[in-house]
């Protein structure tokens, strides 16, 4: 009986949220389906081609981006003004 | 932190919310459609039969169809725009001769409103308007009722629709 | 944190994706197809069915490589933000998708009598409204993460 009435107060709580924002949401959903309906016209279907080269391609480039560009390099313009950090990681990099 | 990141972290918490609620629902509503169909007396598609009225099968004659349904929501949500489509045909023979006819002679909805969670009720399809051949009719003849209840459910965010098809009700 | 650090989470990610997107619902609606509630068939066409698979093997491989390439990325990164908003918008593809394949119409067979439709198109419109403002958020970030990229990245080399 707890049981059921925790579950009641609960859809109560969530009706009032979603019944609240559900008139600002949906429009939002249809805008949405609208744009995604024309998109999706232009996959191909029945072709898993495609998909498996758009895969693999998104992957291999992102090994080739993350090879040159890892992300851990010093900032230009830091290394112009010549500062420096005294972090762990820094000395070792240093 | 940055400014930046912490309105970021208002607008995800919003939507986490939204998500969550939404999930909730769809469990709720899962649950509430077990608590209903566990029980079969919860949904009766015509409840306590149903009856025809008619003197003497005839163009003229005063024809009657009610059609009651019975629905007890012990869900969670309430049960809303409650629809009834009720279609009745006919197979009959004219002429005398071993050719069967077929003709729809009732085609209707009625709309019964909401029923709220934890409530049950009777609803009563009433027809009346039958649009009958203007030819006498010889034996044998049989009615077939097409009838689709369909109803709102979870905030709404469902709809569901129940079709039964080719009831004999002869 | 380095390229082969960043891209083991990648790869961490692309996995979790495939699982989510590809191969749960595969199970799932492979499941559904011999599913019967109180004896009553969940009714999933061979058509349905083939339709249903390919949409989410596509959309599943787009999301799951953009998902390693967004995950490989540097944190607070442009080309974080920018594939994960794409990735959002593809998200919101696959999600669509199922509707063309017909499993937003979820039909349970009364067998004898009739059938048993729940249609839950207005339950995919609300959670479509709920990934714009994902999107919303994705874009949010890009822009953010373009404006302050020299502060981001001093920020990143202190840590």
């Amino acid at each position: 009986m707890i049981y059921q009435d925790f579950l009641q107060g609960l859809a109560d709580i969530i009706g009032a949220i979603i019944g609240f924002l559900k008139p600002i949401v949906t429009p939002i959903g249809e805008f949405m389906v609208t744009w995604i309906e024309y998109v999706l016209v232009i996959f191909p279907r029945e072709n898993f081609i495609v998909y498996i080269v758009i895969c693999v391609i998104l992957i291999a480039t992102a090994v080739f981006v993350n090879c040159y560009w890892p992300g851990n390099k010093r900032p230009k313009h830091l290394k112009d003004k010549g500062m420096e950090f005294t972090t762990t990681e820094n000395e070792k990099i240093l | 932190m940055r400014t930046a990141r912490v309105f970021r972290w208002i607008m995800r918490i919003f939507i986490l919310l939204l998500t969550a609620s939404l999930s909730v629902v769809t469990i709720l509503g899962g649950l509430s459609a077990v608590n209903i169909l566990s029980d079969p007396n919860n949904i009766q598609v015509p409840a306590q039969g149903y009856s025809i009225t008619s003197n003497v099968i005839g163009p003229n004659d005063t024809w009657y169809v009610n059609v009651p349904i019975g629905i007890n929501n012990v869900g969670y949500f309430d049960l809303n725009n409650l629809e009834l489509d009720f279609s009745l045909e006919m197979e009959f023979n004219s002429t005398g001769d071993d050719s069967i006819h077929n003709t729809t002679i009732y085609n209707d909805v009625q709309n019964f409103g909401n029923l709220q969670r934890g409530s049950s009720g009777v609803f009563e399809f009433n027809a009346t308007s039958f649009t009958v051949p203007s030819f006498h009719f010889l034996e044998p003849y049989e009615f077939r009722a097409n009838i689709t209840v369909s109803a709102y459910y979870s905030l709404d965010l469902i709809l569901f629709e129940i079709h039964i098809i080719d009831l004999d009700i002869s | 944190m380095g390229a082969p650090k960043n891209m083991v989470k990648g790869l961490i990610f692309m996995g979790i994706y495939t699982v989510v997107t590809i191969v749960i619902p595969l199970i799932t609606f492979s499941y559904m197809r011999v599913l019967s509630i109180q004896g009553f068939a969940i009714e999933l066409t061979q058509e349905g069915y083939e339709s249903i698979s390919f949409w989410i093997i596509a959309f599943g491989l787009l999301i799951s490589g953009c998902a390693f390439f967004t995950y490989s990325s540097p944190k607070q990164s442009i080309r974080k933000g920018v594939f994960a908003l794409i990735q959002v918008l593809i998200n919101c593809l696959y999600m669509w998708s199922y509707k063309f394949s017909g499993a937003t119409d979820i039909r349970i067979d009364i067998g004898g009598y009739g059938y048993v439709i729940l249609i839950v198109t207005q339950l995919v419109l609300v959670y479509m409204g709920v990934y714009f403002l994902t999107i919303a958020i994705k874009i949010y970030d890009l822009v953010d993460f373009s404006i302050n990229r020299q502060s981001i990245r001093e920020a990143r080399w202190q840590d």
